[in-house]
């Protein structure tokens, strides 16, 4: 029997609950677990950035390999967000395969860019070639975002939790926005890019004007 | 001492966009290299996250009419 079992229709976008337990598993658990795989995906990202430097590896091969890390980091995101692989529906695969793609055409140019010497092969293309293999996290607010049901979360609220951060996400830092406000960035959309490290919290606006909170940070 | 090759970096792959759409399509080898990539950098509790039992949901919610309807 499996440890979890995804509950779709608790929390804002469904839930993991531990079947020894019985309870559910927090949001910020699911999200510790999603940047321990990341990190672990920014050294590979690196490790290859290395290989280009130290020319071990040819430029085709290196994006070959670079595309799988990249579908590799948005699948498990999308398939941690939406309860494992064994309940992922065709539209989460159609989420994540439209975030491969972006993220195929951005490489494709940073690989043009190598090979017309526009791009150093120093630290700066460490930390350009980790900035795809972070961007799992976006893809996995989006994820979320996407399966919001009807009567679910009104409101977002940004929550910051690396101690240096960038001034957007000083200045978004536990304000409150209504869901697709335009003037709210997610996670990954700021100054900071992809390596944002805030999280989000989901709200609903009451009838007296407070808010509840549905799932927190 | 063995002497240490290098590889000539060589052109960029420059595939054209309509092959990089069909090349971002998701066939199952991905999904059992993404399994298998998790596996081996999440830790347990992130391993068996994704490893969640599957929900059987109402054919209704599929949207596809019971047959005879």
């Amino acid at each position: 029997m499996a440890r979890y079992r995804w509950e779709p229709d608790a929390g804002v976008s469904g839930r993991y609950r531990d079947t020894r337990t019985g309870r559910f598993v927090s949001p910020v658990v699911v999200r510790r677990e999603l940047d321990a795989y990341i990190d672990a995906s920014d050294d590979a990202a690196r490790a290859l950035a290395g290989m280009l430097r130290r020319h071990e590896i040819s430029l085709a091969d290196a994006e070959i390999l670079f595309r799988r890390e990249i579908k590799r980091v948005h699948l498990n995101s999308v398939a941690l967000a939406r309860g494992g692989w064994a309940n992922l529906t065709p539209a989460d695969y159609g989420l994540a395969g439209q975030r491969i793609r972006y993220n195929y055409g951005k490489a494709k140019a940073m690989f043009l860019q190598i090979a017309e010497g526009k791009q150093r092969l120093d630290g700066t293309l460490d930390q350009r070639m980790s900035l795809y293999t972070s961007a799992g996290r976006n893809t996995f607010y989006r994820s979320k975002h996407a399966q919001f049901k009807a009567g679910g979360p009104t409101h977002v609220r940004s929550i910051r939790h690396a101690r240096d951060s960038c001034l957007e996400c000083v200045s978004l830092d536990r304000k409150v926005f209504a869901i697709n406000d335009p003037t709210y960035k997610m996670p990954g959309q700021r100054l900071c890019l992809t390596r944002c490290r805030c999280s989000e919290e989901y709200l609903r606006l009451g009838d007296e004007g407070d808010y509840l909170v549905l799932e927190a940070a | 001492m063995k002497r240490k090759t290098t590889v000539a970096h060589g052109p960029a792959l420059n595939t054209p966009d309509n092959e990089l759409d069909l090349l971002a399509l998701i066939t199952p080898e991905d999904v059992a290299d993404a399994q298998a990539a998790a596996r081996q950098r999440m830790t347990a509790r992130g391993a068996a996250l994704l490893d969640a039992a599957r929900v059987e949901r109402p054919p209704e919610e599929d949207g596809a009419l019971p047959l005879g309807a």
